[in-house]
């Protein structure tokens, strides 16, 4: 996963939780293609994968963790606006209109 | 001009001790016993600036609250060279995190020890400066007991 601030709220890709990509079972989107046409397909494909599939990556314990870390940004950026509300508030009570 | 209109309320009125009316209007004092949210602001930032432990010698630190979804780090000091520099740090208040920008810099959400000193240096800010400077609770909000 990229270090910076900007993506370490994204969940996980799959080769990040160790999901191995599977092929899709469609057999007729990939009939004229070679096996090894196919291999090369299925890796691309991965990314793509339905999200029933995807349940079990949320239940990894990176994605539990990058869930974890969007609650505390979330919580923290109500608690933050609350803090700076008040002193707001502070401020047009005390100050000269 | 004053002469003037002496000598025209003389004749009119007759007297020559009557009293000019006063044309100019009288100086209103400005009221300075409260202060512009702008001196609150900057009161706050003396309080802010050493949330942070000492500020090393030369420097001038500042760190306060702007609005409600902003707060400013500001630091000056001088370099080996003489020169003076500044760096001015943004943190802005987002659904999702809390981001900082800085000049020259990358924007990134707050994470790990940095978020959890902004989160403490933040409610130490707002707990000194509702006491020392509003007078107030800070959980409360009510007006402190002198």
């Amino acid at each position: 996963m990229p270090q910076n601030g900007n993506t370490i709220y994204a969940l996980p890709t799959n080769s990040e939780v160790g999901v191995e990509a599977s092929l899709p079972h469609e057999e007729s989107a990939y009939s004229g293609y070679s096996d090894s046409r196919r291999g090369a397909v299925s890796t691309d494909q991965a990314e793509g994968t339905p999200i029933d599939r995807n349940v079990d990556l949320l239940k990894s314990q990176q994605a539990r963790e990058a869930i974890s870390l969007i609650d505390q940004g979330v919580e923290q950026s109500y608690l933050q606006r609350i803090i700076g509300q008040r002193l707001n508030e502070l401020r047009d009570r005390t100050a000269l209109n | 001009m004053a002469d003037f209109l002496k000598k025209t309320f003389e004749l009119l009125v007759g007297n020559e001790d009557v009293m000019l009316p006063s044309f100019s209007l009288p100086k209103k004092p400005r009221s300075r016993s409260k202060p512009t949210k702008r001196e609150l602001i900057q009161m706050e930032s003396e309080i802010g600036g050493k949330l942070f432990g000492p500020v090393p010698r030369g420097h001038r630190r500042e760190f306060f609250n702007l609005d409600p979804d902003t707060w400013i780090w500001h630091e000056e000091w001088t370099d080996g060279s003489g020169r003076r520099r500044t760096s001015t740090t943004r943190y802005e208040i987002h659904d999702n995190g809390i981001l900082k920008a800085q000049e020259g810099a990358r924007y990134n959400f707050l994470e790990a020890q940095e978020l959890d000193n902004f989160i403490i240096a933040t409610r130490l800010y707002y707990e000194q400066v509702s006491r020392e400077i509003y007078k107030c609770d800070p959980q409360t909000g009510q007006p402190l007991v002198a």
